[in-house]
């Protein structure tokens, strides 16, 4: 029986799609069947990002509304045996997810796969409400900035009021706090909040804290998810996230400022 | 703190007024039952007074006695009388004398389809401020354990407030009564929303978007600079907001 996790955040453009892409590869990457759903309904980005843009056919509406079958719309993975993707549809909106056609579409994917990552639309609206109305864990990504802390917040508010284990008095969806774009230097000079700031408003325990790394944006335009490359910090960060998701302890790094580089750090610290 | 026996509060009735022209026992019944016949749901138990000053000339203790009969076999449920000053004419009935400054009249006269209230009576505290009153039996506290997040509103009802933890930004939180935040309150806070003036609000970390009580409130640009971030009271002084330390 899959795990459903939902990746949100209110807020636009803080790496929502960037950290479904992440971890859900992380999650391939340990073993686990993991399945992507893209539920940015008339934006697809998640295609993009995981670098199988040309090779959709069929899409999450068409699934819903029954005119093609999961095998046909799920793409397989090119360079990790457990991943799928399920690409939304760009031609359609977000009125096009209905509750009982995604409801249906997760029964269908929770028989065969571990985990079940759904990346959210910006907003709080239909689209946003649809992703995580099923979900059994949330991830909310978060920036170091006061609209992005705010909009997370609005966000934890409606996991607790609007999901189904909400509103089934189930056990609550189980929050992960993921602050990402994290510049240690420019919160050492007092630009950007830091990770107790952020802690301290939201309330929810902390999975990671991904610095900001130029190396994302070159994995976003290659299609290739940031965790391949395990010589950028970023990569690292997500992977002990996604250890942690696990349930594995294992403590934050890259929160202070470093001059020198990861290995040179690792080295000074065994020294 | 001990209950007190009782507390005093105003209330303001709403009844129907029976203004006698003229009496005698058959045509007052007859009339009634026809009224009564329109709305029976209207009239059925409802407060009556009676007015008598029309037929003051023709008055003795046992008509009065045998009006009060005659409403309660209607099904009507008689309060009291109106423009009679003598005590002992009344002492029959055991109804109460209700002075003209007590008992203000509606001009308009009172038809079953439009529920215009006509009376009001037993004004029980005639000069203090309604206002001031503590809200009507008060419910036990409400108690909120999770973080009270941007966009979530709560209102303890007839009931103080407590909360457990942080409200948020953007987040608001409303009481009959009194607000205790034990952890930080960043959002807005109001007390005492239905008008009581001892409502106060207690927290331990004050960055209040806004704190109201008894709807006079102040912007976090008006709480003074060396409250913010402290644990205060906030609480009405001759209808000023106060901040003060604890």
């Amino acid at each position: 029986m899959a795990k459903i996790i939902v990746v949100t955040s209110g807020k636009g453009g803080v790496g929502k799609t960037t950290t479904s892409a992440a971890i859900g590869t992380g999650l391939a990457l340990k073993g686990f069947k993991t399945v992507i759903i893209d539920f940015d309904v008339g934006l697809r980005n998640l295609d993009l990002i995981m670098g199988c843009e040309r090779r959709v056919v069929y899409d999450f509406v068409n699934l819903i509304n029954g005119e093609s079958n999961i095998n046909q719309t799920l793409i397989k993975d090119k360079r990790c045996e457990q991943l799928y993707i399920l690409p939304a549809s760009q031609t359609r909106d977000k009125d096009a997810l209905s509750q009982e056609g995604v409801e249906r579409v997760l029964n269908e994917l929770r028989e065969s796969f571990d985990y079940i990552i759904c990346d959210s639309p910006a907003g709080i609206e239909k689209g946003a409400q649809m992703a995580l109305y099923f979900a059994d864990e949330a991830v909310v990504v978060t920036n170091p900035e006061v609209s992005s802390v705010r909009d997370s917040d609005r966000i934890l508010g409606i996991l607790q009021s609007k999901s189904k284990r909400a509103e089934a008095g189930l056990e609550p969806v189980k929050e992960h706090l993921l602050l990402t774009r994290y510049s240690p230097e420019r919160v050492k000079a007092g630009e950007m909040l830091s990770v107790s700031d952020v802690q301290d408003i939201l309330a929810i325990p902390l999975v990671g804290v991904i610095p900001e790394s130029e190396a994302v944006l070159k994995a976003s335009n290659q299609g290739m998810p940031v965790v391949f490359d395990q010589q950028a910090a970023a990569g690292l960060a997500y992977m002990d996230a996604i250890g942690r998701l696990l349930g594995e302890e294992i403590e934050h790094r890259f929160l202070d400022p470093q001059k020198k580089g990861f290995f040179q750090r690792l080295l000074g610290a065994t020294a | 703190m001990t209950e007190e026996c009782f507390h005093l509060k105003g209330n303001i009735l709403t009844s129907i007024v029976i203004e006698l022209n003229h009496y005698d026992p058959s045509s007052f019944v007859a009339l009634l039952q026809e009224k009564i016949a329109k709305a029976p749901s209207f009239f059925s138990q409802s407060p009556v007074i009676m007015d008598v000053r029309g037929i003051l000339d023709n008055l003795d203790p046992h008509k009065l006695k045998e009006m009060v009969t005659l409403c309660f076999d209607s099904g009507l449920q008689p309060i009291g009388f109106k423009g009679v000053s003598d005590p002992d004419m009344l002492s029959e009935t055991g109804l109460a004398i209700l002075s003209d400054d007590i008992v203000r009249d509606n001009p308009q006269s009172v038809s079953p389809q439009e529920k215009t209230e006509s009376v009001e009576s037993n004004q029980a505290n005639d000069s203090a401020n309604a206002a001031t009153l503590p809200p009507p039996s008060m419910r036990p506290t409400k108690f909120i354990d999770q973080p009270v997040r941007s966009g979530q509103q709560i209102y303890a009802q007839n009931a103080n407030l407590v909360i457990l933890s942080n409200i948020n930004k953007g987040a608001e939180v409303l009481a009959d009564g009194d607000i205790h935040v034990y952890g930080a309150l960043r959002g807005r806070a109001l007390a005492g929303v239905k008008g009581d003036m001892n409502a106060r609000i207690f927290c331990q970390h004050l960055e209040a978007e806004l704190v109201s009580v008894a709807g006079i409130f102040q912007l976090s640009d008006n709480i003074p600079q060396k409250h913010q971030k402290q644990s205060v009271q906030i609480l009405l002084q001759d209808e000023n907001l106060i901040v003060k330390s604890l």
